[in-house]
């Protein structure tokens, strides 16, 4: 369709465009979107898209439109397609299923195989009927469906930019107060009053020049949301640093993306590049005397890299680490000067605030915490994927009634809240609703969003040293309790894990956490007693098992669990000792019982305790259940 | 400057908006204890043995005084429970990184801890950084840096091979805190094994007496615009 865009001098420009835009689209034709984010294309979403493309192609007559979007949540059930405007809703696609898919938009018929079935085995046609999404509230997510994340036409289209016009005809001191009055707080895990925030740089003195920085250094294990946002619909975060620049009079901003998001790199590239173009970026915006650019900078790969004052040393072409904070960032950050840096998800929610005022925004969520979370609901989690919840929601609705609980029937024992830097939750805070202050009450916290579910089957030491680590890696190593603290703990965990635990180091690990936490130069070596204080609380008894009895009550440490034959029924199949990849099970003398009569032939097997490596390739490889771990 | 009042342990001082903290309790006698503080260089508050109590009213937050910048009507305490607590397992994990180094054993002493529960090893680095920081704010030939990060962060030459923007000075040596940095010299050369470099001495032509390393005089003459011949002589034997 594109004619040659030209660059819109003023707000008129930009609504003649979005008007010719709405026009030329035919709002109920046949359309078919493909999900095309990481988690699609990992699935094969691309090959999808193009098997789709030569089908509609064969029914040129039809006039079938395809859209190639971004991530839409539901990462489960990847690849998703939709056709509109029946609001067929297909999931699991193959590429072999393009012909059928087409065909259900040309009959209005869907294609039964591949639609949702809930749980009684009742087939669900429309996205809105699905539980997952029903019970979401999906401000930001829900437009990764309705766009290209490559195109500036798809955002402009859909109202993109319109909050930027609003907020150009605005004085900076207003949109701040809208801000504020709305109680935006920063999505990236610290929970800061946004406005509080922006204030403070705009009133930095000296003032010049002045940046605004997005953070999209997410690192937490687990946590994908920032990913999605950006490489579903970058201009949204544009636009949204657009407006706070100008509300902060800053002149330049930086997007600080790892390297780790190779599609949110080239779409966030793509969409600035478009934005200048149109001249939404660059000097004298839509006409309005305000100049600013931005520059996008790529991570190294150092989770350390997502603290501000790191990621404000790396884009400074230093070491990534961390310095005193004593001295705000918000006065002397990015080389030397006052700094606004903001997470990529709270750049994301300023548009919606602009354009639906504070009024509305504030009605959403509990006193403390306004507006939408997106997490990463993750682990052991019969539905993966992301959600967009509104404040306030208990824990368990999440869990059980948008992540469809437990697979396998298995039961609920934490989750994970906050990654490295959070603590786990037991059952019995299920209840805790969803905001920044009530997680913190309970030690834990928001943190970026990443939930990770664990059932009867986790260890929870393990899992304290699983994130232990990770921040031992991570630790930039500049100070004392964190370089040297966090190792030890990690030590301390280890010979726990080993079965070498002895008695003390319980008491050990909560001594030590002490200083960790409050003497650390920043919240890397700050949070990372976290996971093991909270495990210690709520599942004290494990750590007791593996120090005491030596024994992993969810049979997960290798070193303290044991495989055995079940020998009642064992038939002498041999199927495990041949799975086996270090020949550690062996035939006895022993016969075999085979439905009741004793074999002449067949042999018990038994495990060589000392050459077995607990892969579990026995246990899949039995058809007779006799195997066990104890 | 403004003049503002501050209390540490309980007591009024006076003092100038943004003086540092540390600097403060040095003036009034209070012994705080540092391993990355050096009076030559800009404070970098990594050992964390200087950290002091914050008193916030409801809550108090632990800082370092090294770096912290004072305003009117702050509270500190520098010597409660808690801090000695957090110092002694500051330098008890200390301790266990540089289980023989004199400097750490004795300040593990001075503070109370004479064993350490982690495991020992024999590293003489605590990674203060003042030889880097020396490197870079004094002689400002950035010869040397850290490398690595978290457990494996090392103070090292670029690649661990020579470093050859090294002037041979011995700066790094001279700030270092626990003498690891070692320095091997004789009549006609000084070597750092730990930089992979080595210089040739430059003598006196007077009277014999080591001057300094050539590269070192070099790089002097060319930064102060002197005279091709001033470091022919020693400061004695200078007219």
């Amino acid at each position: 369709m594109a004619n040659v865009i030209k660059k819109l001098k003023n707000k008129e420009d930009l609504e003649t465009l979005e008007n010719s835009l709405c026009a030329s689209h035919n709002k109920d034709g046949l359309l078919v979107i493909i999900a095309g984010g990481t988690c699609g294309e990992a699935r094969g979403s691309k090959k999808i898209h193009d098997a789709i493309e030569s089908s509609c192609k064969k029914h040129s007559d039809k006039k079938i439109s395809t859209l190639y979007t971004g991530c839409h949540g539901f990462c489960q059930m990847e690849p998703i397609v939709i056709v509109e405007p029946h609001k067929f809703w297909y999931h699991s696609v193959k590429d072999s299923d393009a012909e059928d898919i087409v065909n259900s938009a040309i009959s209005g018929k869907p294609v039964e195989k591949l639609l949702f079935t809930d749980e009684k085995g009742k087939k669900i046609q429309i996205e809105e009927d699905i539980p997952f999404y029903h019970h979401q509230k999906k401000l930001l997510l829900s437009s990764n469906r309705k766009l290209n994340p490559t195109s500036i036409e798809d955002y402009i289209s859909n109202g993109g930019y319109a909050a930027l016009v609003k907020a150009l005809s605005m004085k900076p001191e207003k949109i701040i107060d809208e801000v504020k009055i709305a109680g935006l707080r920063g999505r990236g895990g610290g929970g800061f009053l946004t406005a509080k925030k922006w204030e403070t740089v705009r009133k930095a003195q000296p003032g010049e020049p002045r940046y605004i920085i997005c953070n999209a250094d997410e690192g937490d294990p687990g946590a994908y949301m920032d990913r999605s946002l950006l490489e579903g619909n970058p201009h949204n975060i544009l636009e949204g640093m657009i407006i706070g620049a100008y509300a902060i009079e800053a002149t330049h901003g930086y997007i600080y993306v790892r390297n780790e998001y190779p599609l949110a790199v080239k779409n966030v590239t793509i969409a600035l590049e478009k934005a200048r173009e149109l001249g939404l970026v660059g000097k004298n915006i839509l006409g309005s005397g305000f100049d600013f650019d931005i520059t996008i900078s790529r991570g190294g790969g150092a989770f350390v890299c997502g603290e501000s004052t790191a990621l404000m040393a790396s884009l400074e072409g230093k070491i990534g680490e961390p310095k005193a904070k004593y001295i705000h960032t918000a006065e002397y950050g990015l080389n030397n000067k006052p700094s606004c840096l903001n997470n990529v998800e709270t750049w994301a929610n300023v548009p919606l605030i602009i354009n639906n005022g504070s009024d509305w925004y504030g009605k959403i969520g509990t006193k403390g915490s306004k507006g939408t979370k997106i997490f990463s609901l993750v682990g052991k989690i019969n539905n993966t994927g992301l959600v967009e919840v509104p404040m306030g929601i208990k824990l368990k609705e999440i869990i059980f009634n948008i992540g469809g609980g437990i697979p396998n029937n298995k039961k609920f024992k934490a989750v994970q809240t906050g990654g490295p830097s959070g603590g786990c939750l037991p059952e019995s805070m299920l209840d805790i609703p969803v905001d920044f202050d009530e997680l913190t009450k309970i030690g834990s916290m928001m943190g970026s969003g990443g939930l990770i579910v664990m059932d009867e089957d986790t260890c929870m030491v393990d899992v304290a040293r699983y994130f232990t680590e990770f921040l031992t890696e991570e630790s930039c190593g500049k100070c004392t309790p964190c370089r040297e603290g966090v190792a030890q703990m990690l030590w301390i965990l280890d010979r726990i894990c080993k079965g070498e635990g002895e008695e003390g180091d319980v008491a050990l690990l909560e001594e030590m956490s002490e200083t960790i936490l409050e003497a650390s130069l920043c919240a890397l070596g700050g949070t990372a007693p976290n996971p093991v204080l909270s495990t210690i609380k709520y599942f004290r008894n494990e750590y007791i098992a593996h120090i005491k009895d030596k024994r992993c009550p969810a049979k997960v440490c290798k070193s303290l669990i044991k495989y055995t034959v079940v020998e009642p029924n064992c038939v002498g199949c041999k199927a495990c000792a041949k799975a086996c990849p270090v020949d550690a099970i062996e035939q006895t003398n022993k016969p075999a019982t085979i439905k009741g009569k004793v074999s002449d032939k067949m042999k018990i097997h038994s495990v060589i305790q000392n050459k077995c490596i607990k892969c579990g390739m026995c246990i899949e490889s039995c058809k007779f259940d006799a195997i066990n771990v104890e | 400057m403004a003049k503002i009042t501050i209390t540490i342990d309980d007591k009024k001082i006076e003092a100038n908006q943004g003086d540092i903290l540390l600097d403060i309790c040095r003036k009034q006698s209070i012994d705080i204890p540092t391993m990355c503080e050096h009076s030559d260089l800009k404070p970098y508050g990594v050992c964390r043995l200087c950290i002091v109590e914050w008193d916030r009213g409801d809550w108090s937050k632990i800082v370092t005084s090294c770096n912290f910048p004072v305003k009117d009507g702050q509270i500190f305490k520098t010597a409660t429970d808690k801090i000695k607590r957090m110092r002694k397992m500051i330098v008890e994990l200390m301790l266990a990184r540089s289980s023989r180094t004199p400097e750490i054993i004795e300040l593990a002493k001075k503070l109370g801890v004479n064993k350490t529960r982690f495991p020992k090893k024999i590293d003489g680095c605590i990674l203060c950084g003042n030889c880097v920081r020396a490197c870079s704010e004094i002689v400002e030939v950035n010869a040397i840096s850290f490398a690595g990060r978290g457990p494996t962060r090392k103070v090292a030459s670029p690649f661990f091979e020579e470093a050859t923007d090294c002037i041979g000075c011995g700066s790094c040596a001279y700030v270092c805190p626990t003498n690891y940095i070692l320095v091997e010299e004789d009549d006609k050369t000084r070597k750092f094994p730990l930089w992979k470099i080595e210089f040739e001495l430059a003598h006196c032509k007077k009277c014999g007496q080591t001057i300094a390393p050539k590269k070192q005089l070099d790089f002097l003459r060319k930064k102060a615009n002197l005279p091709a011949d001033w470091f022919d002589v020693c400061i004695n034997c200078r007219p």
